[in-house]
């Protein structure tokens, strides 16, 4: 599956340089552009996916012209190489949010047409909580992604092109959630992946 | 024409294959269900049948003696091709190895290598007949195999590639640059499989075509696979028709990938029936240069950057003694941005082992710029190390026309497929006229066609005298060119700026030769892309020959020429250096220091001007108030202010105005490394020597490299979890070597608590804490 993203957003790219809650001024703003432009142009994002009753297994890349794009600009462009690697990090997550959107009415179509309702499960990736990052092989494995998208891990076990994300997200019918919603999962809506954290006292990314 | 087999993996799955399961272990443990399908495959009328050994290598299959599984996968092929009636030849069916290789991912040349040679020795031990890569998307993966394959085994070697829909693999390598490349490694077929349908590969193979005479080879999916439910569209029919279209093309074996089955098999076994005989069609073949991504083509007018030859330049020099790549992999992303169509690679120098350097100097400069590169060295070994790292085809920069010299450089040039530079002189003695040039000409072609080259490989050069000095012989060079054009048919190369040395205001005298030079014939002009006025006395020649269509190239240059010059001389209303910097004006910063470097010294310019300047800097952003990228570009205006004084330096060849030396590494098995990137430039920027061991450094390393050089600060970066351990292996193995050096940390999952844990000295937050650690420990 090919995503299109035109428009990155500014504030969350700049949260994972650290800057987050800073008013742009305009002098940034013409600099993310320029930097955004360049990014854009170099990107390809493709996602592959399983999916069954119970859950989707996923993988998705920017493809490996971004990381030479930014292995290029840190030698003589330092500020355009940070600037990029921040956007990329946000388009990766609007290419997953544009695929939940996907995921999500198809599940819709499904459920209109007489099935039971459903609570779709946030997106949950190896490194995060407790899921190990060694599970990143087995969904590389499980999706051969390598083939579908060109994802490969390093023997350190680090995915490859660099921004990439793997991970999986549930699907609960409705019927079974109202019962027991508790135990499937909290409060969904409230849940912004960091609050349930393990790592939210360290993390320097922290939303809020 | 020859039929191939079909797919394999769902075969083995309906036999009882787990998911995550190793085919060729399955394979190996179930001989009788593998040998079943080799059987309905050949009864379909597949003539080669390629082994269950796809994904066996000894990355992907750790668990297992590799040999062994190649060698079961391959028997069970051999023992079913040998009781067949027909003559079936077995194919040793090889994968991507699964790791993305050097320069964008962390696996060597030398590992792939070692990694592909053990399947084919165990391959050929068992009895294939044939090498057979498939599927690869990494274009330097697959040169290290077929290298292996034609250095270790004397079988034939056939390749193809896996293609997108946008026509080019993964790594953005074209069917053009696969078969500029492997046509010149000599391989025996290649073409395309998988990820694509037969009606999608249609133009991947038409534009292999153009560039290879080698037989073609198609293997497609049963069409593209449905999303929901992972079938694909294709019925064997419908595959046949479509794939009959591509064997029009002059495709000589066909078979499928995935989702094809003997009933696809036997549908290509019509078709080939009824269009046997059919004469096949001929093939003008176009010749070219080219890197992984990026194709040059042998017509028209192409640039060849000069920069990167230490001769006469001394900071070149002093970054190739210090190893300093940062600096070789800047002039080569300048020159391309230039326009330089090629890059000439030239790191010959006293105490710099070329062979070595050469080596790193290809790979850092391939990882960032994508043009076809020169190897320029007097010694062949060198040569062979660049041509052996250069992914594409490149040019050998030189032989002459002497047997010694041909007879080193020739078989290079035929075993990497790379074009030669011939230099029209013999062994020591340089030609006087056009007929002697011409004769020395000739003997290079004649002895290029004696090594299986041709005309077209060969890059003539008539070589340009100083006219100053040897004004006579500016016509005879002229002169040769023109006939060696008109009657040998071969490319012309030529140094041009050679031409005006000694002489005042040397762009005019260069700039008139380069135009009479290009209407004699010369299309790979050797010049410094930087120097604007030769660029653009070749986009006038580019204008006027034509190959600028409508002048559009001519006419968005100095378009754009106009517009710089209006945007400089707005910003130009004189800026302090102070001013500058915080608004990151790096030529600003640049001519501010040249000015000052008439009044003031180089160390007071350091300490008075461009350090306060970025201290004033650092710490607005350390209050909030201004951005990382915004620092950055500040403390690259200061550094263009650094450069100016560096070369005022090695000019004068005083003492260097570092601060102190500081070495930095992102630690084993962390591949993030632009945090640590960050830092350095930052550190750079304000007056110290960084020495960058690079990213995924073995602790060893780093302990080492901190005693060699005896720094008395060492940076750690990690930015993963996973990686923290290695972080305190690096610190106790510095500890261990008893090392007096402080050590900081850095990255996004270390925090002051875990940093104290593991022994560090400090922990540094962001780039500017790093400074402030820097200038502690050294002021």
């Amino acid at each position: 599956m090919n995503i299109v993203i035109e428009k990155i957003n500014y504030k969350e790219a700049l949260r994972y340089l650290g800057a987050g809650g800073k008013e742009i001024s305009p002098e940034m703003n013409a600099l993310l552009e320029v930097a955004e432009k360049e990014l854009l142009s170099c990107a390809a994002p493709k996602i592959t996916y399983k999916q069954d009753e119970k859950e989707i297994v996923f993988a998705a890349t920017l493809g490996n012209a971004v990381d030479r794009l930014i292995q290029k600009k840190q030698v003589n462009d330092m500020a355009s190489a940070v600037m990029i690697d921040g956007l990329a990090s946000e388009m990766i997550e609007q290419v997953l949010d544009e695929f939940e959107a996907i995921i999500k009415s198809g599940l819709k179509e499904k459920a209109s047409v007489g099935g039971d309702g459903f609570v779709l499960g946030p997106r949950f990736s190896p490194g995060y909580g407790d899921f190990p990052l060694e599970a990143q092989k087995d969904i590389i494995r499980h999706l051969d992604a390598e083939k579908a998208i060109g994802l490969t891990l390093t023997s350190g076990g680090m995915l490859s092109p660099v921004k990439s994300v793997t991970g999986i997200m549930r699907i609960f019918s409705e019927t079974d959630f109202k019962k027991n919603p508790e135990k499937l999962s909290l409060d969904l809506d409230k849940c912004n992946g960091c609050d349930r954290c393990s790592m939210k006292d360290a993390c320097k990314f922290r939303k809020n | 024409m020859i039929i191939l087999d079909g797919g394999m993996g769902t075969f083995l799955q309906k036999a009882g294959m787990k998911s995550g399961e190793h085919p060729s272990v399955f394979g190996m443990q179930n001989p009788e269900v593998l040998a079943g399908i080799h059987k309905e495959y050949i009864a379909a009328g597949s003539k080669v049948i390629l082994t269950n050994t796809f994904s066996a290598n000894s990355d992907k299959l750790k668990e297992c003696d590799i040999s062994d599984v190649i060698m079961s996968c391959v028997a069970i092929a051999r023992d079913v091709a040998d009781e067949a009636d027909d003559e079936i030849k077995v194919a040793l069916d090889i994968g991507p190895i699964g790791q993305l290789m050097e320069p964008y991912g962390q696996l060597t040349f030398d590992d792939a290598y070692r990694i592909f040679a053990e399947i084919i020795l165990a391959g050929e031990k068992a009895g294939a007949d044939i090498i057979y890569f498939e599927t690869f998307s990494d274009l330097a993966e697959l040169r290290a195999g077929v290298l292996a394959a034609k250095e270790l085994s004397s079988l034939p070697v056939w390749t193809t590639m896996s293609f997108e829909e946008s026509g080019k693999t993964f790594l953005g390598t074209s069917p053009a640059a696969m078969a500029i490349t492997l046509s010149g490694l000599g391989v025996d077929a290649m073409g395309a499989n998988c990820s694509l349908g037969p009606k999608e590969m249609y133009s991947v193979i038409e534009e292999m075509t153009l560039w290879t005479d080698k037989p073609i080879i198609v293997k497609p999916n049963a069409g593209l696979p449905n999303p929901e439910t992972g079938e694909y569209e294709l019925s064997p029919e419908e595959f046949g028709e479509y794939m009959s279209e591509v064997i029009d093309l002059g495709a000589t074996a066909v078979g499928g990938c995935c989702g094809t089955t003997p009933a696809f098999i036997s549908e290509l076994s019509k078709i080939a029936r009824q269009k046997d005989g059919a004469p096949m069609p001929r093939r003008d073949i176009m010749r070219g240069l080219c890197s992984a991504t990026q194709v040059v083509t042998m017509d028209g007018i192409n640039t060849i950057g000069e920069r990167i030859n230490p001769t006469g330049k001394k900071r070149l020099q002093q970054a190739l003694l210090e190893g300093d790549l940062n600096y070789v992999m800047s002039l080569a992303i300048d020159q391309e941005a230039a326009g330089a169509d090629i890059l000439d690679i030239n790191v010959g120098m006293p105490e710099v082992d070329e062979v070595a350097m050469m080596t790193k100097v290809v790979k850092a400069v391939q990882s960032v710029t994508a043009v076809p590169l020169q190897i320029d060295s007097s010694n062949p070994e060198a040569i062979e190390a660049g041509l052996r790292a250069c992914c594409g085809r490149a040019i050998i920069n030189s032989t002459d026309a002497s047997d010694e010299k041909l007879m080193q450089i020739l078989p290079l040039a035929k075993k990497y497929g790379a074009a030669i530079v011939g230099l029209t002189m013999g062994a020591g003695s340089l030609p006087r006229t056009a007929d002697e040039r011409y004769e020395y000409a000739e003997i290079i072609i004649e002895k290029a066609r004696e090594y299986g080259l041709s005309e077209e490989d060969v890059l003539i050069d008539c070589l340009a005298l100083t006219v100053s000095a040897e004004q006579a012989q500016v016509k005879e060079t002229l002169g040769a060119m023109r006939r060696i054009r008109d009657e040998l048919g071969c490319s012309l190369l030529l140094g041009v700026s050679n031409i005006s040395f000694g002489l005042p205001e040397r762009n005019e005298v260069t700039r008139a030769f380069l135009a009479e030079a290009i209407a004699c014939g010369l299309n790979f002009p050797i010049i410094n892309p930087n120097n604007s006025v030769m660029m653009d006395t070749i986009a006038s020649a580019r204008a006027l020959s034509g190959e600028d269509k409508n002048c559009e190239k001519y006419i968005a240059r100095f378009a754009s020429a106009a517009a710089k010059e209006q945007a400089a001389a707005h910003v130009a209303n004189t800026h302090s250096i102070e001013e500058a910097v915080r608004k990151g004006l790096k030529k600003e910063v640049a001519d501010g220091v040249r000015e000052k470097l008439k009044e003031m010294t180089a160390l007071d310019i350091v300490n008075e001007l461009l350090i306060p300047a970025l201290d004033v800097i650092g710490k607005e952003y350390e209050e909030g108030s201004l951005y990382l990228p915004q620092l950055i570009n500040s403390a690259n205006a200061a550094s263009a202010g650094f450069e100016v004084i560096k070369d005022s330096i090695a000019r004068s060849g005083g003492d260097s105005v570092e601060r102190g030396k500081i070495v930095v590494a992102t630690v084993q098995g962390d591949i993030h490394d632009i945090g640590k990137n960050i830092v350095k430039v930052v550190l750079e920027n304000y007056g110290f020597k960084v020495i960058d061991l690079g990213k995924d450094v073995a602790p060893e390393v780093v302990a080492e490299a901190s005693r060699a050089d005896d720094v008395s600060l060492v940076g750690l970066s990690a930015l993963m979890t996973t990686t923290l351990p290695a972080m305190a292996e690096t610190i106790r193995q510095i500890r261990g070597a008893g090392l007096e050096t402080k050590i900081m940390v850095g990255g996004a999952v270390l925090t002051e608590e875990y940093a104290e844990k593991i022994g560090a000295d400090f922990y540094t937050k962001d780039a500017t804490a790093s400074v402030h650690v820097a200038e502690d420990i050294y002021d």
